[in-house]
């Protein structure tokens, strides 16, 4: 089962996507063409977004870091999401703005002090984000900073949550990014070098995670520069083709 | 509360000037040049006075006396304020995100809100333990004042639908240990008072 967030006939409604992905279904039956959907980010409001810094090794090795010892994670807001098909702004000074493919794990039960062996149990479904990066605007402070990785409608999401129940096992996915159909990242969830279920156990460890959380995990080796107007295509295997455009703003 | 809660450290002047011979050396490099922002996720709110749970091997925390400011659909103007007292283990420096040390659940108690009023750029937040006055500071030695911070913000994200925004972390803020009250006072707005406890465990 999938499930996606749309905006239909005035209000943000969640609705479950068809076997075949080409029709959503509204909770009173009502089918709608997804080719005709206004995706919005399938995200539970008032959910706490995690996300991990650093945590594929060959990524942190290509930024010239070595790979941390505890996770490196940050907060993100809900206004920095954007949904399937939306439109992401690219700052006429962010030449090095580069997309990141990552898989993203939803908690569908509470979690507090859940060791790694428990974690999944406690993960409704997964699905894929691109979180840009724009290195001009980091800074050693807080870092990766919130002018990174906070800036309004600059972390594409979607474009559906599939249930956990469809991936058995989350470290062994394909994760492909391609601007204008050239493949830029090519990489597999496992190399991470927190897995999914240490990070659950490592959060859970000190604050209570509730459904609806989400956790980015981190992207891959593979870091390339997007012009305005640029077509980005994320794809977590198994979970979804996420797609985005950049657009050109000052 | 529907919206997501922020604040930004290293906007006290007293600090800054503390810290700027650290500015220039590793790990920053340079001084920051845009604010420096953090969350805190939902389950770190409480009101009306609920304790903050401490977690056995930590005896004290830091206990920051701020404003929290709400915004609602007009983008970047407050309408209210609260008294807010945000908690975290301290930490050596403002290098990574201190998402474990600032996240804990409950622990940022907020006070009651009042209607937003421009004079609060000059509030004095007066800081009993115990009922001891143990700091003060005043607005005035923000680095960015309220409206300068939320316009900088404005550059790259926008407050609105129910965010919240802490304007500002004294860098001399009071250690408290567990087993002790905390108050905020400050003209115009409800106090804020808890206690600094030990978290219970199932």
């Amino acid at each position: 089962m999938k499930r996606a967030r749309i905006f239909h006939r005035g209000h943000a409604c969640w609705v479950t996507v068809s076997a075949d992905e080409q029709t959503l279904h509204t909770a009173d039956g009502e089918a709608i063409a997804a080719a005709d959907a206004h995706w919005l980010p399938p995200v539970t409001p008032g959910a706490t977004i995690f996300g991990l810094g650093l945590n594929y090794a060959d990524h942190s090795a290509e930024l010239g870091f070595k790979a941390p010892a505890e996770p490196l994670v940050f907060l993100k807001g809900p206004a920095s999401l954007v949904g399937h098909r939306g439109v992401t702004p690219r700052p006429a000074d962010a030449n090095q703005m580069h997309p990141e493919c990552e898989l993203v794990a939803v908690i569908g039960r509470p979690a507090r002090r859940v060791s790694r062996a428990d974690a999944l149990g406690h993960v409704a479904g997964y699905t894929v984000a691109c979180d840009y990066a724009i290195r001009e605007y980091l800074e050693n402070y807080y870092r990766p900073n919130a002018r990174v990785k906070n800036r309004d409608a600059t972390t594409p999401l979607g474009p559906w949550i599939v249930d956990a129940a469809a991936i058995p096992d989350p470290q062994r996915l394909a994760l492909t990014t391609t601007v204008n159909g050239r493949t830029v990242q090519d990489g597999s969830t496992a190399d991470m070098v927190f897995d999914v279920a240490t990070l659950i156990e490592y959060l859970s460890g000190f604050m209570t995670l509730m459904p609806g959380d989400m956790i980015l995990t981190g992207t891959p080796h593979g870091v390339h520069f997007v012009a305005a107007g640029d077509e980005v295509v994320c794809t977590v295997e198994g979970v979804g083709r996420l797609v985005n455009r950049t657009v050109a703003t000052r | 509360m529907g919206g997501t809660v922020y604040g930004v450290v290293l906007n006290d002047r007293v600090e800054r000037e503390a810290l700027a011979p650290a500015f220039g050396a590793k790990p920053y490099a340079a001084p920051p040049v845009a604010p420096v922002v953090y969350l805190k996720p939902r389950g770190c709110v409480t009101t009306g006075g609920a304790p903050v749970p401490v977690p056995a091997g930590l005896d004290a925390v830091q206990a920051n006396p701020t404003i929290a400011l709400l915004f609602d659909s007009r983008p970047g103007v407050p309408v209210a304020a609260a008294l807010a007292l945000d908690i975290c283990e301290p930490h050596p420096d403002y290098y990574r995100p201190a998402i474990r040390q600032r996240c804990r659940d409950g622990f940022l108690p907020l006070g009651g809100f009042a209607a937003f009023d421009p004079a609060l750029a000059a509030a004095e937040i007066e800081t009993r333990v115990d009922g001891a006055v143990v700091h003060r500071w005043s607005l005035t030695r923000l680095v960015r004042d309220p409206a300068t911070l939320i316009a900088d913000l404005a550059g790259f994200m926008t407050l609105s639908d129910g965010d919240i925004l802490m304007v500002g972390l004294p860098g001399d803020a009071p250690l408290v240990g567990v087993g002790q009250s905390v108050a905020l006072a400050a003209a115009g707005l409800p106090p804020l008072a808890t206690r600094i406890e030990r978290e219970q465990t199932a």
